[in-house]
């Protein structure tokens, strides 16, 4: 264990003071260089050891993953398409992205949605009521995805029909005389898999309410004040004045917690493990990978993945960009 | 400005980088000492990785601890908490343990197959199968016929739990045979109570007890050796042979006012507690099927659990004709990951007949028939010991845990799942079970 704790120091000092000492040499090698070719050089010099980092831990394993994917389940022999062909033609795996689309479609909306009219409320508020508002709201955001499943089980929860419900759904249908549900087993219109969406939603909408709530509040009064004296009202204002002001921050969030949702694994991990219809494409690759033993589909997931969510990288990209340009 | 934020940043993921390569190197240097003693010159430190739990860690390491003190070997205990995955991580990472104590023999064969493990040799293997309840060297052979793992410690599944006093208050008695359970089944129905607890939940790994039912069951209907060629793949879940075992089970699992809470309640109740309604008052069921393991904590409640011997009434799972013993055991086997000369002592003692003392005090049964019964820790046990394992005529190794993991950790706990929710019918079940085996 000291030998340990050792090794980590030396790794820190050595990592650290080690490129501290290359970016050293690298400039004086540069600045040994004349003239123009300095300039040209410099910037190459400061650059490269990172972007040779990113190509050796992001872009070495990318490439790999690609080429497994199109390998079988052990990585030994080149199989062409068959993989992408045997997942898009399992009716479970098309479930699980017909859900994952169901994700993608109900929580990045409804978060937004939710944590915009909590900031606009919470705005009208004493500064008082406001403050504890939203230490409530936010307060999930600091739990953990399998803390947050654990806390919803106490919604949840599903006893026999007799045995006192510890679920709080299933004790109001207790009280009701109904008979209880096994809520994570309700698949009809996927209703489960909304119940899993709402964890997620409830730990995400504070992210949202805090940075759309900021935004709010930098709105110029005088631009309401102007719309007020046009004869505006409250719901024309906030439409057409204050959600145009608004707008990249919700796009922001909308983006932000859409990637967090494409990848979403621990909810419906812990909850259900993918039964019961609620499967989602993350969980699917886990249990790939780490059950089958199966590079190959594993791989494949990774890879289908990666394109879907590409175009929302590149619209993000682009987006910080404007933003970028119009300050 | 916007260069001296560049040139921050650019040495920020630098530094980042360089603590990543240095953590890296690391542990391949961890790697290459495990290649360099893998002479057999005799390492000093043995690291012994297993996903046991807390009733039966603490025997086990005593146990260890006590040979390893003798010999002069200094054991390093890593317990995972998610086993599968954390040995295939290790494994692929370079970084094995020494020893490793597998749940699953499926996952076992696996790693043999591909070169990671050192089979025992003739002489040892010889040695055990002296006192070895029959069945368990057959469970740690692997396809190319050599012994990859034997078992620390068993635990028994045939076991029908009762609450003894309630059970003979309503005048009923132990079923003998298979039929019989299914007569007393709907004896106790007429009687206006629910038979069955059945409890499946498990969190991601849920479906896994109802494997154990079928398992018994396929070893009852189409005996030993069939049974073995069903754990193999060779016979389908759907043939003649074992299709009976599914169904006698469906007689049961969808039986009207068989199971407490109807039939989809067994995959939303825990395993672990599903049974302690046969304690309530009145009781909420009469039999629950569980390996020995819902004796302890955590299981059963804790006033049952204090006096077990008056409280419960352990059955054998009866029989399909009478006398005819067959039982399900369950165990972590010992493997080793490189012929090292103390890692191969220490997996050998593990293995062997001398090891277990702690062990049985503590509940855990030792795979060999010599092992002094009156260790364990009460009646129950040991009568479970005496009657149901050291007598039994063929025991057999849990079959999930041997066929291929992708079948016996993946679709054999998932599909049933998905057929006791309603989801699929017993065929679609059976067909997506045997389609799922591995074609090579």
């Amino acid at each position: 264990m000291d030998i340990k704790i050792l090794n980590a120091v030396i790794a820190i000092i050595g990592g650290i003071g080690g490129a501290i000492i290359i970016f050293w040499i690298l400039n004086k090698l540069a600045e040994s260089l004349k003239g123009k070719w300095e300039d040209r050089v410099k910037p190459w010099m400061f650059a490269g050891p990172a972007i040779l980092a990113i190509a050796v831990y992001l872009i070495y394993p990318a490439v790999v993953t690609l080429q497994y994917s199109f390998a079988n389940e052990d990585s030994t022999a080149y199989v062409g398409f068959q993989n992408y062909i045997d997942l898009f033609t399992d009716d479970g795996f098309l479930s699980v992205l017909y859900n994952n689309v169901l994700w993608i479609v109900v929580v990045p909306a409804l978060t937004v949605v939710l944590g915009l009219g909590v900031a606009v409320l919470a705005d009208r508020l004493r500064p008082p009521g406001e403050k504890a508002s939203k230490t409530f709201i936010f307060l999930p955001m600091a739990i953990s995805m399998v803390g947050a499943a654990t806390i919803w089980r106490t919604i949840y929860d599903y006893q026999p029909e007799g045995a006192p419900q510890t679920g709080m759904l299933n004790a109001i249908l207790a009280f009701f005389d109904q008979a209880p549900v096994f809520w994570y087993g309700e698949s009809t219109l996927h209703f489960n898999s909304l119940l899993l969406m709402i964890i997620l939603i409830w730990t995400q909408v504070g992210f949202s309410m805090v940075l759309l709530s900021s935004a709010i509040k930098s709105v110029p009064e005088d631009t309401v004040e102007a719309g007020r004296i046009d004869g505006a009202g409250e719901r024309r204002i906030f439409f057409n004045i204050i959600v145009p002001q608004i707008w990249p921050t919700v796009i922001t969030v909308f983006i932000t917690v859409l990637i967090g949702v494409m990848k979403v694994f621990d909810v419906v991990y812990v909850t259900t493990n993918g039964a019961y219809n609620t499967d989602v494409i993350s969980r699917r690759f886990y249990d790939e990978l780490y059950t089958q033993g199966n590079n190959g589909y594993a791989s494949a997931i990774v890879v289908i993945l990666m394109l879907a969510i590409t175009p929302v990288l590149v619209y993000q990209i682009r987006h910080f960009r404007k933003e970028e340009a119009a300050r | 400005m916007i260069n001296r934020r560049a040139t921050t940043t650019a040495i920020a993921a630098l530094g980042v980088a360089g603590l990543a390569s240095g953590c890296l190197s690391a542990g391949n240097e961890n790697a290459n000492s495990d290649g360099s003693a893998a002479s057999g010159a005799g390492k000093s430190t043995i690291s012994v990785m297993y996903g046991l739990g807390p009733d039966t860690e603490p025997g086990f390491k005593a146990d260890l601890s006590k040979f390893a003190e003798a010999e002069g070997i200094t054991i390093e205990f890593i317990k995972a908490a998610s086993w599968d995955t954390e040995i295939r991580t290790k494994v692929q990472g370079g970084n094995p343990p020494d020893v490793g104590l597998f749940p699953q023999p499926g996952l076992m064969c696996d790693l043999a197959k591909q070169g990671e493990l050192i089979p025992y040799d003739a002489a040892t293997v010889a040695t055990n199968k002296e006192t070895l309840v029959p069945g368990v060297i057959e469970a740690g052979t692997c396809a190319d016929g050599e012994v990859y793992g034997l078992p620390s410690a068993l635990s028994v599944k045939s076991v029908l739990w009762t609450d003894a006093p309630a059970f003979a208050a309503a005048g009923y008695t132990a079923p003998t045979t298979l039929d019989e359970l299914l007569t007393l089944t709907d004896t106790i129905k007429a009687d206006g109570t629910t038979p069955w607890c059945i409890a499946a939940e498990s969190g991601a790994a849920t479906g896994w007890p109802i494997t154990d039912w079928i398992e018994d069951l396929v070893l009852r209907f189409a005996g030993a050796e069939n049974y073995d060629k069903w754990v193999t793949g060779e016979l389908k879940n759907d043939s003649p042979e074992i299709r009976p075992a599914w169904e006698y089970f469906e007689k049961i699992a969808f039986g009207d006012g068989y199971v407490r809470g109807g039939t989809k309640s067994i995959v939303a109740t825990n395993f672990q507690t599903g049974g302690n309604a046969m304690f309530e008052q009145p009781p909420g069921c009469y039999l629950f099927k569980q390996a020995t393991f819902v004796a302890n904590k955590g299981g059963f409640p804790d006033t049952v659990i204090a006096d077990l011997d008056t409280k419960t009434g352990p059955l054998p799972f009866p029989a399909k004709t009478v006398g005819d013993n067959a039982v399900l055991i369950g165990g972590d086997i010992a493997a080793a990951f490189n012929n090292d000369a103390n890692t191969l002592k220490v997996r050998n003692f593990i293995a062997s007949k001398e090891n277990g003392t702690e062990q049985q005090k503590a509940g855990g049964f030792s795979p060999h028939t010599t092992a002094d019964v009156s260790l364990l820790p009460n009646k129950t046990l040991q009568t479970i010991a005496s009657e149901v394992l050291y007598k039994a005529t063929a025991a057999r190794f849990d079959g999930s845990d041997l066929m291929p993991a992708k079948v016996g950790a993946g679709t054999f706990w998932t599909e049933p799942v998905k057929w006791l929710s309603g989801q699929q019918d017993l065929d679609a079940t059976l067909k997506n079970i045997d389609d799922s085996y591995p074609t090579s």
